[in-house]
């Protein structure tokens, strides 16, 4: 599971979408990648830059921020967390935290430039716990392992099992608060139909990532951080949350927006995570065989 | 207007779906042979730097690549040049004197345990510090196998 330094000379190190936030400044500037790996996927290392790249461009235009529902492996971890308990035991969740991905984004944007470390990764991740770690060989490398698995417990694991949330997207993710950049780009979005609206706020407490907040549903919209997985659609009671598709009249289409959506976004999830579920489950069958 | 934005959100809608279904049959291609042709390369940190020369000895070789300097006054890993022995089967001992600028005179010499993995890089040339390494202390000073070769890398003054 852990990456020696010797892998990471060699070029074979997977790439991961987490570090792209990272890597503009300096591939703008320098024209250096500040990531192990290579640029082309080569017989040792398939997932290399420019493979990982592809995908996530691709889908980021179709998805926007609905990458992280349906396309980031890692979210899932947490979202089965959260579903987990039948209600959850922490329900008040001060709104200001809302804003920490975005100033771990901009920290990480420069001290990455400045440093020319992925600095997010080497410090910061929680899914380095149970992913590819660096091997711990020295005692920076033994906090840095400390840091991602307090995290991990902490974010991926505790506080989802105690508010049913996605806490590591809402409150940590540099590269959620990236991808809600994207939101603008997509043609669907999720619209909070006031005319159908009692409100219930089911939405409200339905929404995996604090998005829907009482001004957002005067506005009729979730905000920026929407990941569009659905949630309050199924929430709803009265198909006030609905899919809509830009520039149309809201509710209009919902259903056909839905579909829509859902077919683009399962084609991806689909895609992306077809590969990694055949080698689980070669991996278990390898196990029991 | 509204009948316009309408038209045009409908059709956004339906290219969507069609990059969606098309882009791992064909965008994916080309989205890569894009982030290919953009000239991008891995930080030499990682990847030690554009080959400079190569020296050959009898039963093996030297692949000297550039000195990677310190690009940044924040950055943590100091300037290093590698090398490179290969292939990996080399002998257990060895001592090289090694002209790592190319100017003619030798400016390190490398005494390597190829079975161990430990290195003593005697500076010849005030450049170049001198090292006793054991495996990875950092990755401006090491000794690891790489493929098929043991890579040194120096640290640099």
């Amino acid at each position: 599971m852990s990456i020696p330094v010797e892998r990471m000379i060699s070029g074979d190190t997977p790439f991961c979408f987490l570090a792209i936030p990272m890597m503009i400044l300096p591939a703008a500037i320098a024209g250096t990648v500040i990531f192990p790996g290579s640029i082309l996927p080569t017989a040792s290392n398939p997932h290399a830059i420019a493979a990982m790249l592809a995908p996530w461009l691709a889908a980021t235009l179709v998805l926007g921020k609905g990458w992280c529902s349906y396309g980031c492996f890692f979210g899932g971890i947490e979202e089965g967390f959260a579903a987990i308990p039948n209600k959850p035991r922490i329900r008040r969740i001060d709104p200001r935290w809302r804003w920490m991905p975005w100033a771990v984004l901009a920290a990480i944007v420069l001290l990455s430039a400045a440093t020319l470390e992925p600095v997010y990764c080497m410090w910061l991740c929680p899914f380095k716990a149970v992913t590819e770690c660096p091997a711990v060989r020295s005692f920076e490398t033994a906090v840095q392992m400390g840091i991602f698995i307090t995290l991990f417990l902490g974010l991926v694991v505790v506080l989802p099992l105690l508010t049913k949330k996605r806490t590591q997207c809402s409150f940590l993710c540099p590269f959620g608060a990236f991808q809600s950049i994207f939101n603008k780009t997509g043609a669907f979005d999720i619209r909070l139909d006031q005319s159908k609206c009692t409100p219930c706020v089911l939405c409200e407490k339905s929404c995996p990532t604090l998005s829907i907040t009482p001004e957002a549903v005067r506005s009729g919209k979730p905000l920026v951080s929407c990941m569009k997985c659905g949630a309050c659609v199924d929430a709803c009671v009265r198909d006030a949350a609905v899919w809509h598709i830009k520039g149309t009249e809201v509710g209009a289409s919902s259903e056909r927006a839905r579909l829509m959506y859902l077919y683009s976004a399962w084609a991806f999830a689909v895609m992306f995570g077809g590969s990694i579920i055949a080698a689980t489950l070669e991996k278990l069958f390898g196990l029991v065989v | 207007m509204k009948k316009l934005r309408s038209i045009l959100g409908n059709s956004g809608a339906v290219l969507t779906l069609a990059f969606a279904v098309l882009a791992p049959f064909l965008l994916f291609g080309w989205f890569q042979a894009a982030i290919g042709a953009a000239h991008l390369r891995i930080d030499p940190t990682y990847s030690g730097g554009e080959i400079s020369h190569i020296i050959q000895r009898e039963n093996y070789r030297i692949v000297v690549n550039r000195p990677v300097p310190r690009r940044s006054p924040l950055q943590r890993i100091g300037p290093f040049v590698q090398l490179a022995w290969t292939p990996a089967s080399l002998p257990a001992h060895l001592s090289d004197e090694v002209d790592v600028d190319g100017d003619g005179t030798p400016d390190v010499r490398v005494d390597i345990d190829s079975h161990n993995l430990v290195v003593d890089v005697t500076p010849l040339n005030a450049r170049y510090r001198p090292m006793h390494s054991q495996g990875v202390t950092s990755f401006s000073a090491l000794i690891a196998r790489v493929k098929d070769g043991i890579v040194v890398r120096i640290p640099l003054n």
